[in-house]
């Protein structure tokens, strides 16, 4: 049978009863855990992985599935009406989600981000089928070269989009690898800036981090000035606000098109995940776009850009989980842990062996990514009485929801007080010009980019550089990061001009 | 007098009894059982799978909690310092927790105290390499022209200690390629051509092997246990399972061995279970419960062993 049939097939099953109602099931908890701060995919998982012991595998299969296509968008609905975002990945859609609903259009924006959600997960899992045939040799061409150049390339577009003063930028990148780089050395197992304590041994985490520059940060400077912490937002959201929301992403369809290959390019690399991809993508379309000055200030391409991103890289990272049991996320981890719970062992043969999982998954993703756009739409009526706080309200409930996540995410104090401590360094940042997106990124790429080069310069015998020039996806890298350089020196120069 | 006296005989037997009763009443709430690892891997698998036997067979809620970091070290330390009463247990990974514990100094545990109440699995260690490798044997692998490199995950990783040890008892110069992001992902390295080959569990391997993408070409035990596939005893190099992946449970010291017991006979029943070893046969996880002497007994001759080959100075 062709992946078409087979796809066919899995959607036919899906009619059933029970499997409409796991699914739906699925999806109100994905709905609930995304946008509840702190809870996310993977803790949804890990509560329903005992109630999955009294069904079949795959009906399994479909509640996880509903519950993975549906966070992503439960997330974006706090991170629009409360700047704060309920799962990591939905950081960047604060950066102008927030500000349309303090402009009183939270409707727009949620539903821009339902539309470009569902679309954007639907070309991540559409690609996933077109390249499943081709998925062993695709993941088996990305050696820790290859790794390297496309952390590099990560790097480079962001620096090349961001605006703003350059030695800044380049500042805080900087500060962000050195924090990337605390913990303990996966190559040699030796502790570094650790400062003698057992809670940095495994680096700084990242939550804490998100939480204290892009949440936290922003909430204390606005407290700080003295002026209301936050203009009233609008509660009431009429039928024409979603469907403008939802109509501005077919008309920025370069916008939705773009973000959901970077998601789901960015999603089959192991590690990365959405954080970065929404990141990289919000950044792409700034600098795309002719007036990048509105962005940050309430434009509705900066939802849509990481929004479509966020949850195409859901079908980015089944490649390396479907084609050799490798999972491309926490949440995909604790997927294959149901799995095996069930019996079903991941690994090469499963898209050979388990083609009823693999396509009852595609198929629950599928439905889930465009379901639970529209329930959540049905059921934003009432989140958006959440709108209607008083403003002085707002600041000490994001405060608290925010560092309540936190601690809910590891039930450890000690992250609490690092979102304090690295609040403090986000409005340093932001006072005095530099890039809080540079830092977090850097933040996030630099233990894979250490360990990348490191395991190149070994594996290469010492001699990287001869070793990239052998291998054809490693050149095709070099060249695109040389283009995005000239681009970044082209724009440079003609703006100096001007 | 007789009145004081009367009071004092019961306290005697109050204070007597007392443990006698608490213990008869165990277990009367929920037991946490501590994963030191994130959830989805294979030390949380193996809890989840028992923990609802043992739900059965104690009468009382088991709640799987995962506290990851630190090398394992900080569940295990949550688990090392609860109360001794029963209610909070952990599994721990051996030998990789007794070569955590000798990278720092902060260790806050001595695991010759820990009261061990039963073994789930041991996974033997296997050198495996690419399929269309021309590498068949050990004498191969470290007899070809330029020193052979080995993925593993870091470098205090099991995987690394067991090739670190093994390959420098059979006197096998050679160059370990850390950081990769898991076993299944050092196996792709391993496919890849990053590297000559790999040393891991066995069956975490074996689903390459099936597929036909990696060959094994050593066990790391004495006598050899998959036909056509040579042992590092029958190479002369013995005593290496001792670094085999060990699936220990253990509590809190001081655990009342009443307690002790109880809890080691649900958690073997458990995994003897039909339903955890028909899981055990379709997945291809090993299982091997034992009660808490086998448990001990592994705990010791693991730590023995790291100490000879200098790996770690013991659990002192």
């Amino acid at each position: 049978m062709t992946g078409v049939e087979l796809l066919a097939e899995a959607a036919g099953a899906l009619l059933d009863v029970y499997a409409l109602l796991y699914l739906f099931l699925g999806m109100l908890v994905g709905l609930f855990f995304g946008a509840v701060p702190g809870l996310g995919g993977t803790t949804a998982l890990v509560m329903l992985t005992p109630l999955t012991f009294a069904l079949a595998p795959i009906e399994a299969i479909y509640l996880a599935g509903g519950v993975m296509g549906a966070t992503s968008f439960g997330g974006s609905i706090p991170a629009i009406l409360l700047n704060v975002p309920g799962t990591a990945p939905n950081y960047a859609t604060t950066l102008d989600g927030h500000p349309l609903a303090r402009q009183g259009k939270a409707g727009m924006a949620i539903g821009a981000s339902a539309a470009a959600s569902a679309l954007g997960g639907l070309f991540g899992l559409g690609t996933l089928l077109l390249v499943l045939p081709f998925a062993r040799d695709l993941v088996l061409s990305l050696g820790p070269a290859e790794i390297f150049l496309l952390m590099v390339l990560a790097l480079t577009t962001i620096s090349a989009a961001l605006p703003g003063d350059g030695l800044k930028t380049l500042i805080s990148g900087g500060a962000g690898l050195m924090l990337a780089f605390v913990g303990s050395d996966r190559m040699s197992g030796d502790l570094r800036f650790d400062f003698g304590s057992e809670y940095l041994w495994d680096g700084v985490p990242l939550l804490p981090v998100l939480t204290g520059i892009f949440a936290l940060a922003p909430v204390l400077v606005l407290a700080m000035t003295g002026r209301p912490v936050t203009d009233r937002l609008s509660g009431a959201m009429a039928f024409s606000d979603i469907r403008d929301g939802v109509t501005s992403v077919f008309r920025n369809w370069p916008v939705l098109i773009r973000g959901s290959v970077i998601g789901t390019m960015i999603g089959a690399l192991p590690g990365l995940g959405g954080t970065v991809a929404s990141i990289v993508s919000y950044l792409s379309a700034r600098r795309a776009s002719p007036t990048p000055e509105i962005f940050g200030t309430g434009t509705i391409i900066g939802v849509i850009a990481p929004e479509s991103a966020n949850n195409a890289k859901d079908g980015g990272s089944l490649l390396p989980t479907l084609a050799f049991g490798i999972p491309g996320s926490a949440e995909t981890s604790v997927f294959l842990g149901i799995l095996i719970l069930h019996g079903i062992e991941p690994g090469p043969l499963m898209l050979i062996e388990q083609q009823g999982v693999v396509f009852g998954l595609i198929a629950a993703l599928t439905v889930s990514a465009v379901g639970a756009s529209i329930i959540g739409l049905l059921f934003s009526r009432w989140l958006l009485k959440v709108a209607n706080l008083e403003a002085a309200l707002i600041a000490p409930v994001v405060t608290m929801i925010a560092l309540a996540a936190v601690y809910v995410s590891s039930y450890d104090m000690r992250d609490v007080a690092a979102a304090c401590v690295i609040a403090v360094a986000g409005i340093l940042m932001m006072r005095h010009g530099y890039s809080r997106i540079c830092f977090v990124v850097a933040f996030m790429v630099g233990p894979d980019t250490e360990i990348s080069l490191r395991q190149t310069i070994l594996i290469s015998g010492g001699d990287p550089l001869d070793f990239w020039m052998s291998r054809p996806q490693s050149v095709l890298l070099i060249l695109l990061i040389v283009a995005t350089l000239a681009i970044l020196l082209w724009r440079n120069q003609r703006l100096g001009r001007n | 007098m007789r009145k004081l006296f009367v009071s004092l005989t019961q306290l005697m037997f109050a204070v007597i009894l007392a443990p006698a009763t608490a213990m008869a009443d165990w277990p009367e709430r929920p037991i946490t059982f501590i994963v030191p690892y994130g959830p989805g891997g294979g030390f949380d698998i193996y809890v989840r799978k028992i923990a609802p036997e043992m739900e059965q067979i104690l009468g009382v809620e088991v709640v799987v909690q995962n506290l990851p970091g630190a090398g394992s070290q900080r569940g295990a330390t949550a688990v090392y310092k609860s109360e001794p009463d029963g209610y909070t247990i952990g599994i721990w990974n051996l030998p990789g927790i007794a070569l955590a514990t000798s990278t720092g100094d902060s260790r806050g545990f001595d695991l010759l105290d820990v009261t061990w109440l039963a073994e789930l699995s041991t996974s033997t260690m296997a050198l495996g390499v690419a399929a269309d490798s021309e590498i068949n044997s050990l004498s191969d692998l470290c007899n070809g022209s330029s020193e052979p490199r080995l993925a593993t995950t870091g470098a205090t990783s099991t995987s690394a200690v067991a090739t670190r040890v093994a390959l420098g008892l059979a006197n096998c110069p050679h160059v370990a390629v850390h950081g990769y992001d898991g076993s299944n992902d050092a196996i792709l390295g391993v496919m890849r051509g990053d590297v000559a080959g790999i040393i891991t569990p066995a069956d975490t391997l074996a689903k390459f092997v099936r597929s036909g993408d990696i060959r094994l070409v050593l066990t790391l035990e004495d006598m050899a246990s998959i036909q056509g596939v040579q042992s590092s005893g029958e190479f002369g190099v013995p005593g290496l399972q001792n670094l085999s992946i060990r699936r220990v449970i253990g509590g809190p010291p001081g655990m009342p061995a009443e307690i002790a017991n109880r809890l080691s006979d649900a958690i073997v029943q458990s995994a003897s279970s039909p339903a955890v070893k028909a899981w055990s046969a379709e997945t291809g996880r090993p299982l091997s419960p034992a009660g808490r002497d086998q448990a001990t007994s592994t705990v010791l001759g693991s730590l023995a062993f790291l100490k000879e080959t200098g790996e770690t100075s013991g659990s002192e």
